[in-house]
């Protein structure tokens, strides 16, 4: 090989290296400029509305009333009722859940759990939405008192196994090996649940004179539509839980353990030190994986439309429906006439889905930073 | 003997059945979506109902409920009532009838019963009464027509063109109805079906769903398109997404130099995975469908106008904003696989004289390869299964003609299409076909959950595979 031949093979492979990395530059640049780009675009749909009177910009009425407008009120509203309701549901459970499994769960099981948890965080949310909202929905509204009774006959379920196995502890040898007594709790949860349904036919057999939606009336005053906030809250709970579990766990398996043992070794019985040593120290770690649900809950769209019964209402109450911002936009937005008035609101819809989950996300990640700087 | 125990430990398992209780829900909503899929093409007996004032009414129950009533002295009591799947939607516009309980005298199941599936207008259950050739009646009873129906069966498509064929069906209550043999699909007789019979027309039905378009406003039929749909969208996603989500992945972990721009390219990836997908429809309805189709029109397609070509939703849109919303799970995927290559083979690369582009084309990549397949398999199982931006731009209920088809110029990026998750969405919430378009919706949404399950499994079990691997190829050290 001649001199000059090593250098010209020598100057292409330079060559290459640049080429390739000017391209991995522009993978780069690409997505800068498509985050830019969704503010830019739906910004310059928008930007009309802010040059007119505060009604049209509110969505409150058309600017000529010739198209009939959209409030976002009530929809801000639904969007915010969903939200809180799904966390209501989500958030003790799912923190329960991250704080059993990083503090008592046994090292192998939780290996089989994680994927068990990435697999329900795939479920489409489609799929959640129209069993929520064609199977779940009806059947609660024809199990309310068993609804009403399942946290306290689940809980108590829960209990009186324990109680049971430490009182006869023969039965249940099988059992003792740890981690085991996941398959007991699950048999447990189930029975709570029967027993619900049950109790619930017995309430329904004694004061249910017509129905539940004159037992509604009569008693508390209020109407139960079939797709309410409930069940928005479970479903959408449900679709949030992983979401909180793992970043919860997560935050709770890096507190040192010097912690824990400290505190045991003082005395402290082990459920004393995860709930007054561990839990407070992943404080942020848990705040962070609340606020990165509710962002995850502001945007969801399916769920919302199959279960919340899309109705815009101004109410809290639980047992009534509502109309979040996403359903409003996926319902309405096929139908608007493009650049009318009702087009441009839904995108000032989507602007604030937008500008709100970015908010949400940006706090939450900045309290996940902080909490790995201090165990870092 | 009982060993000491605490409230504490008790606390302990209220916490294990948080636990407990979410995976018991999610299981119990999987499994009634697997009940009613499975169910819908298993054929049921036929009931015939006599009722006391003396109509009788042909039809399989599906469900039962109870009413409360109140009477008037005070008393209360409980009415059953039964819904009964009657087809003959001529005659029942909805479909099925409630019969309460008190209502019905007797009840058996005749084995003669037939169900005609009938091209347009749903099933119709009655009694074979007799095959009318031309106008001249060629066999009467069940036993004759039935043979003389399955001896014809082969030639049946012929013959029907040449001849106007019929059968004679009467309903339970005795009243004749003629159908002709080119709107008949399939005739059977449930209640003399063999455990055999059965299972033949449960995998024939099951097959037919996975291969044939919908029928009768997707209350029958298959959903044939809707796989197709998804599965080119997916196909045209992946095209463009895992070129840019390879390349920003190696800028993230190769080629970018610490710095503001760098710090930027992440805080993209990072705000373009929390974004909400409805939102990322909007973008696609206001800068792809109307901004770039809309110039694409004025550019090639100007004699159309105004009817659009590219500036209405369609496939390619519909892939191109999936691809902007799956281009974070693509780069994690890649990123993690790049971090878990081993210092070790970069620097002896490097130290034989490769520069970095020879270092990453054949040393690193060999080994990120299962990453990148990885990223692959999950940025296709998030496309199949999201729905709400493309209730936006371009997914449709019913849409006749394939993206991909034999005229040219053979693939047609500008077609609406339907998709899986749609579908589910079409069918599920507003159906144009009613109550009785429901168990088909409960077989796609089963199959959707079936696809994204078994993907996501796949990218699992590649992933955790690499990472033993990475683990130990650490550990040889």
């Amino acid at each position: 090989m001649t001199e000059r031949t090593r250098h010209r093979r020598m100057d292409r492979r330079r060559l290459m290296d640049l080429l390739v990395g000017r391209l991995a530059a522009l993978g780069g640049t690409v997505l800068i400029l498509t985050i830019l780009s969704v503010f830019a675009v739906l910004l310059w749909v928008i930007y009309p509305l802010f040059l007119s009177p505060a009604e049209y910009r509110w969505g409150i009425s058309g600017p000529d009333g010739s198209e009939p407008g959209q409030s976002l009120l009530p929809l801000i509203f639904g969007t915010l009722k969903g939200a809180v309701y799904a966390l209501l549901f989500a958030v003790p459970v799912s923190v329960l859940a991250a704080l059993y499994a990083s503090q008592f769960l046994p090292r192998t099981l939780k290996e089989t759990l994680k994927p068990l948890v990435e697999i329900m965080a795939a479920v489409p949310t489609v799929v959640l939405g129209f069993i929520g909202g064609v199977w779940l929905a009806p059947y609660l509204a024809s199990h309310v008192f068993a609804l009403f009774l399942a946290p306290v006959s689940i809980s108590g379920a829960v209990v009186a196994v324990f109680v049971l196995r430490h009182r006869a502890p023969a039965l249940f040898r099988v059992f003792r090996h740890p981690g085991r007594e996941i398959w007991l709790l699950l048999v447990a949860v189930l029975a709570g649940g029967w027993l619900a349904l049950e109790c619930g036919a017995l309430l329904e057999a004694a004061y249910l004179h017509a129905g539940y939606n004159t037992w509604f009336k009569e008693s508390l005053g209020i109407t139960y539509e079939q797709r309410n906030a409930v069940v928005v809250g479970m479903v959408m709970g449900l679709a949030v839980t992983p979401i909180i579990f793992t970043i919860s766990e997560e935050a709770l398996s890096v507190v040192p353990r010097s912690f824990s043992e400290g505190s045991l070794s003082l005395g402290a019985t082990r459920w004393q030190t995860a709930v007054r040593i561990v839990l407070p120290a992943a404080g942020a770690g848990i705040l962070a994986a609340v606020l990165l649900a509710f962002s995850r809950a502001i945007g969801e769209t399916m769920i919302v439309v199959f279960v919340s019964g899309n109705v815009p209402d101004l109410d809290w109450s639980a047992f009534s429906g509502f109309m979040a911002l996403s359903a409003g936009v996926a319902l309405e937005l096929p139908n608007a006439v493009r650049d009318g008035s009702l087009f441009r609101v839904l995108f000032l819809a989507a602007f604030l889905l937008l500008v709100s989950t970015f908010a949400v996300n940006t706090v939450a990640e900045l309290v996940r930073r902080r909490l790995r700087r201090r165990y870092a | 003997m009982g060993s000491k125990w605490s409230k504490d430990d008790a606390l302990i398992w209220l916490s294990g059945g948080g636990l407990v209780l979410c995976f018991l829900m999610v299981a119990g909503l999987v499994l009634v979506i697997a009940v009613q899929g499975l169910a819908r093409f298993w054929p049921q007996d036929l009931t015939r109902y006599v009722l006391r004032d003396g109509s009788i009414i042909l039809g399989h129950e599906t469900s039962r409920a109870g009413v409360r009533t109140i009477g008037s002295a005070g008393e209360r009591s409980v009415a059953y009532r039964l819904r009964v799947e009657t087809g003959n939607r001529e005659r029942y516009p909805q479909g099925y009838v409630w019969l309460e309980e008190a209502r019905i005298a007797g009840q058996d199941n005749p084995r003669e019963a037939v169900v005609v599936e009938q091209v347009r207008a749903g099933e119709i259950f009655g009694f074979l009464d007799s095959f009318v050739d031309d106008g001249a009646v060629v066999a009467r009873g069940y036993d004759a027509v039935r043979a003389h129906y399955q001896a014809q069966y082969p030639e049946l498509e012929r013959l029907r063109r040449q001849r106007a064929l019929s059968i004679v069906l009467s309903s339970a209550d005795g009243r004749q109805h003629t159908v002709s043999l080119a709107n008949v699909r399939h005739i059977y007789a449930p209640n003399a079906m063999t455990a055999w019979d059965r299972i033949r027309h449960y995998a024939a039905g099951a097959w037919s769903f996975l291969w044939t378009p919908p029928r009768d406003e997707n209350r029958h039929g298959g959903v044939f398109p809707a796989i197709f749909g998804t599965a080119a969208m997916v196909i045209l996603m992946s095209v463009v997404v895992m070129p840019f989500g390879i390349l920003a992945a190696l800028y993230l972990r190769e080629y970018g130099s610490p710095g503001p721009f760098l710090n930027a390219v992440r805080i993209a990836v990072n705000s373009l995975a929390g974004v909400p997908s409805i939102v990322f429809g909007v973008f696609g309805l206001g800068f792809f469908v109307y901004f770039l189709g809309g110039t694409l029109d004025r550019l090639f397609y100007p004699e159309d106008l105004p009817a659009p070509t590219f500036g209405q939703g369609g496939i390619l849109w519909c892939a191109l904003t999936l691809a902007l919303l799956t281009l974070p799970v693509v780069i994690v995927a890649v990123e993690e696989g790049l971090a878990g290559v081993p210092l070790k083979l970069r620097e002896a690369s490097h130290a034989l004289g490769a520069t970095r582009f020879e270092t990453l084309w054949r040393v690193v990549v060999p080994v990120v390869l299962p990453s990148i397949l990885t990223g692959l398999i999950l940025s296709v199982a998030r496309a199949a299964g999201t729905v709400a931006p493309l209730m936006i731009i371009g997914a449709v209920a019913f849409a006749p003609e394939l993206p991909v088809d034999g005229v040219w110029p053979f693939v047609h990026l500008e077609r609406e299409f339907m998709h899986l998750g749609y579908h589910i969405f079409d069918t599920g919430f507003r159906p144009a076909g009613g109550e009785a378009a429901l168990p088909m919706a409960y077989t796609t949404t089963l199959l959707l959950l079936v696809i994204v399950v078994v993907l996501n499994a796949a990218a699992i079990g590649l992933r955790s595979r690499l990472r033993r691997l990475y683990s130990l190829s650490a550990g040889q050290a």
